[in-house]
């Protein structure tokens, strides 16, 4: 009869509106919650056998720009990983020094000079002997210092590669979970939505790691592929393998002691930072550890033997024997060249001519192998040392290119040879951050606008009012009826 | 029908995003402002600061050397004033050995060998003397005196002359005892090293070697003053015939070794002049150094000020249209 059917429509849309009002409520209260997508109610009319029977709601949709968010988790990864490498950079080009900074290693080598040369016009006056020593040993003490900055930085990245593992491998058995209980859900015809918001927030935080884009699969499920193509979930989770090492010397190499990555066992070899699996933080971690810090270890050992070369020299000072080790020292003996890799840690001032170590100011006027002092106003020997310091040599190792240079200007050399890397990166970071600020905004132009719901809610209990009145005229009609 | 909406989380992005990079530069534009140098050196975009760490070694380097110039400066001022001194003195001790020779009474000689005594004892204690602890004309050895005790040298010499009944034949000893190669000088008389000393004022530029005192034209005059001295001495006592020709002998050795000692006074001032003109030269490189660094370093502080007002009003704008946009949503209309 029509009007139970008119009735029967009621009903609906009173349903349809509860639902409605149930669905702004949850936009409303989820309105700043990360990971979240707008809900929308979906309804449609309702047909029984072919005439109208009122409002059905055919369910909740998360409304979502699947395309905004893959792109943005991909720039993200990006970004991540850029940071991490020039957060090495920028801590190492601290080390080497800027100009204009009292205490940077082009710095200490002018002060060493001065030093040398204000001492071989007092050779006698032992203040001016200590301050030659005590200049050299500046050199040496940051030589040492960036050395050890850069191991502890390798360190640290295998560390944080270690536990970075543990937590992806973690995460994507969550997934896995996740994925099995919103196949059960969809099929049974429930609302999985907060489960898809908790697993898009897993999802998120491993793209930043390993860059992935998140195919659908049957009844709400996912896969996870990186973009060079490997698999990380597809119905199972695979899983990650890494060993750390307990502490690394400059020796230790990716090809020699330092573990790989490896996926359900089979190595996956990273070369600066890209590769199946590189391009997030994770590749990045490994670019820090396997190249940026090699490189700059280089640098600081080539900085080091040339130092060491330029005092070493039996035409500068008589009284050494040729392979003999000069004001410099590694760690006490003479240099080897198989030996460069981790120079610039062991590099020491030579202990005979230290009084702090038992040496004697006046083997730098005499000679470091010398018995026994010469004429105190004789400044030949600490004039030579300048004069070395200043001459123009071809350094024997590092990037610095055949031309020969002073040592000073070796030092200014490698300062900007590292800036410029660095110059590099950080134009291409400052791209993948304007990048990902322009996709984040358009992914939360996707979120809750309360405005909008408020919006909504005014139209809803309009549509509620409506749908009651109609009820209570039906009603009204009924009783009119019954009482005749 | 897709009804399109904005998220509020969006504009909330936006306006803290633009809040830090406004904070950021603020922060930056201070620094500058209080340092007067940029945070990030002009080098064009290849980012080669190696021009700068140049000019700030040079700079470092030019102040040592500035040091080793004054102190060379100093020492050289009293060597020449100690040569000064020692010239003088043996000009006085020359004319009155010429007239005592010429009217040969014994009280006038006697009077001007003990005063050429006297003279040649001071002399030896200016050679013998120091600046700032170093020995003036000991070449390389500073630490120690250049000369031996005027008293060993005069015993040594009255040593050397006993037996001689001439003036000529003292004269030739006293001579040979000074400026022979091998002499008694060479080997009693100076103590200090051979070599002179030498000062560093300009990165290979040598100014030196040094005087000291075994320089031959010092030798002839304190030869001159020993001669007169020895008029006064027991090998010649009685004889004032030769002790009179010995007295002329004296005083025109040392007028011939004045001579010599303007010369070598010439010669420490070319090297005074030269450190003058280092000292000058200096002074120019440093500041043109400078200027050089402050063209890539230095922030020019009319600039920053107008940034740094420009930031801040900008800052100041987006405080103000944040508070007027919180305010704006339909939840306070429907209240």
């Amino acid at each position: 009869m029509s009007i139970s059917g008119a009735m029967a429509n009621a009903l609906t849309g009173l349903t349809a509106v509860s639902r409605g009002i149930e669905v702004t409520s949850s936009n409303i209260a989820n309105a700043r919650t990360p990971g979240y997508a707008r809900r929308e109610l979906s309804i449609s009319t309702k047909t029984l056998g072919g005439d109208g029977g009122g409002v059905q709601v055919d369910g909740v949709m998360r409304r979502l720009d699947k395309a905004v968010l893959a792109d943005l988790r991909l720039a993200d990864a990006t970004v991540s990983a850029g940071a991490t490498r020039l957060d090495f950079r920028d801590r190492f080009a601290g080390m080497i020094g800027q100009p204009g900074e009292d205490g940077s290693i082009s710095d200490r080598i002018a002060r060493l000079e001065s030093a040398l040369v204000e001492a071989s016009n007092r050779p006698d006056s032992t203040t001016r002997l200590n301050a030659v020593v005590s200049a050299a040993g500046d050199i040496a003490g940051r030589l040492n210092q960036a050395t050890d900055l850069i191991q502890t930085a390798r360190l640290d990245a295998d560390k944080q590669i270690a536990t970075t593992v543990t937590a992806i491998n973690q995460d994507l058995n969550r997934v896995h979970e996740l994925n099995g209980e919103i196949r059960r859900i969809t099929t049974l015809g429930g609302d999985s939505s907060s489960l898809m918001d908790q697993r898009q927030q897993l999802i998120d935080g491993l793209a930043e790691q390993i860059p992935l884009r998140e195919l659908s699969r049957q009844d709400g499920a996912v896969a996870l592929v990186t973009p060079g193509g490997a698999v990380l979930l597809d119905g199972k989770p695979k899983e990650l393998g890494f060993s750390p090492v307990g502490t690394i010397v400059p020796e230790m190499t990716v090809a020699s002691a330092l573990s790989g990555l490896t996926l359900d066992g089979k190595p996956m070899p990273l070369s600066g930072g890209e590769g199946k699996l590189g391009g997030g933080r994770l590749g990045a971690l490994f670019d820090v550890r396997d190249s940026h810090t090699v490189e700059a270890q280089g640098m600081v050992d080539a900085l080091a033997r040339d130092l060491y070369e330029r005092f070493a020299d039996p035409a500068l000072d008589s009284t050494l024997f040729a392979g003999e080790s000069g004001l410099f020292t590694d760690a006490g003996g003479a240099f080897d060249p198989t030996g460069e890799v981790g120079f610039a840690g062991r590099i020491a001032v030579n202990a005979r001519v230290d009084p702090a170590q038992g040496g004697e100011l006046w083997r730098l006027r005499a000679g470091i192998d010398a018995t026994a002092p010469n004429n105190a106003g004789d400044g030949s020997l600490l004039a030579g040392m300048a004069d070395a310091l200043a001459a123009s040599r071809s350094p024997a190792s590092g990037p610095f290119g055949p031309s020969a240079q002073s040592a000073g200007s070796l030092a200014g050399d490698a300062a900007s040879i590292w800036a410029g890397g660095t110059g590099a990166l950080e134009a291409a970071q400052s791209y993948a951050t304007a990048r990902a600020d322009s996709l984040r905004q358009m992914h939360l132009a996707d979120g809750v606008d309360t405005d909008h719901e408020m919006q909504n809610l005014l139209v809803l209990e309009q549509s509620y009012a409506a749908n009651a009145k109609i009820i209570a005229t039906l009603d009204e009609l009924l009783q009119n009826l019954l009482r005749i | 029908m897709t009804i399109t909406s904005l998220g509020d989380q969006s504009q909330l992005f936006q306006t803290r995003r633009q809040n830090t990079r406004l904070k950021s530069d603020l922060e930056r534009l201070t620094r500058e402002m209080t340092s007067g140098r940029l945070m990030t050196p002009r080098t064009g975009s290849s980012g080669d600061v190696s021009q700068l760490f140049a000019i700030e070694r040079s700079l470092k380097a030019l102040a040592g050397y500035a040091t080793a110039t004054i102190e060379a400066g100093t020492f050289l001022g009293a060597v020449q004033d100690s040569l000064g001194v020692l010239q003088d003195s043996a000009q006085g001790a020359a004319s009155a050995a010429i007239a005592a020779g010429a009217s040969g009474t014994p009280t006038q000689l006697s009077v001007t060998a003990g005063d050429a005594r006297g003279r040649l004892v001071s002399a030896i204690a200016t050679l013998n003397g120091s600046q700032a602890g170093r020995s003036l004309f000991a070449g390389t050895a500073t630490d120690g005196a250049a000369l031996a005790p005027a008293d060993d040298i005069l015993s040594a010499l009255e040593t050397a002359i006993a037996g001689e009944t001439t003036a000529d034949g003292v004269a030739t000893v006293i001579e040979d005892w000074f400026t022979a190669p091998g002499g008694g000088f060479e080997t009693v008389g100076y103590r200090g090293a051979p070599e002179g000393l030498g000062f560093r004022v300009a990165a290979g530029e040598t100014v030196g070697p040094g005087v000291t005192a075994e320089d031959l034209r010092i030798r002839a005059t304190l030869a001159g003053l020993a001669m007169a001295a020895m008029v006064g001495d027991s090998t010649l006592s009685g004889n004032t015939v030769e002790q009179a020709r010995l007295a002329s002998r004296a005083g025109n050795s040392l007028l011939a070794a004045d001579a010599g000692m303007s010369n070598l006074r010439a010669e420490v001032g070319t090297s005074e002049a030269m450190i003058e003109a280092n000292i000058t030269h200096q002074s120019a490189e440093k500041t043109s150094l400078e200027l050089a660094e402050a063209k890539y370093a230095a922030a020019d502080p009319y600039e920053t000020a107008s940034k740094l007002q420009e930031v801040t009003s900008q800052l100041e704008t987006l405080y103000a249209v944040t508070a007027r946009l919180s305010n704006l949503s339909l939840t306070e209309f429907l209240r």
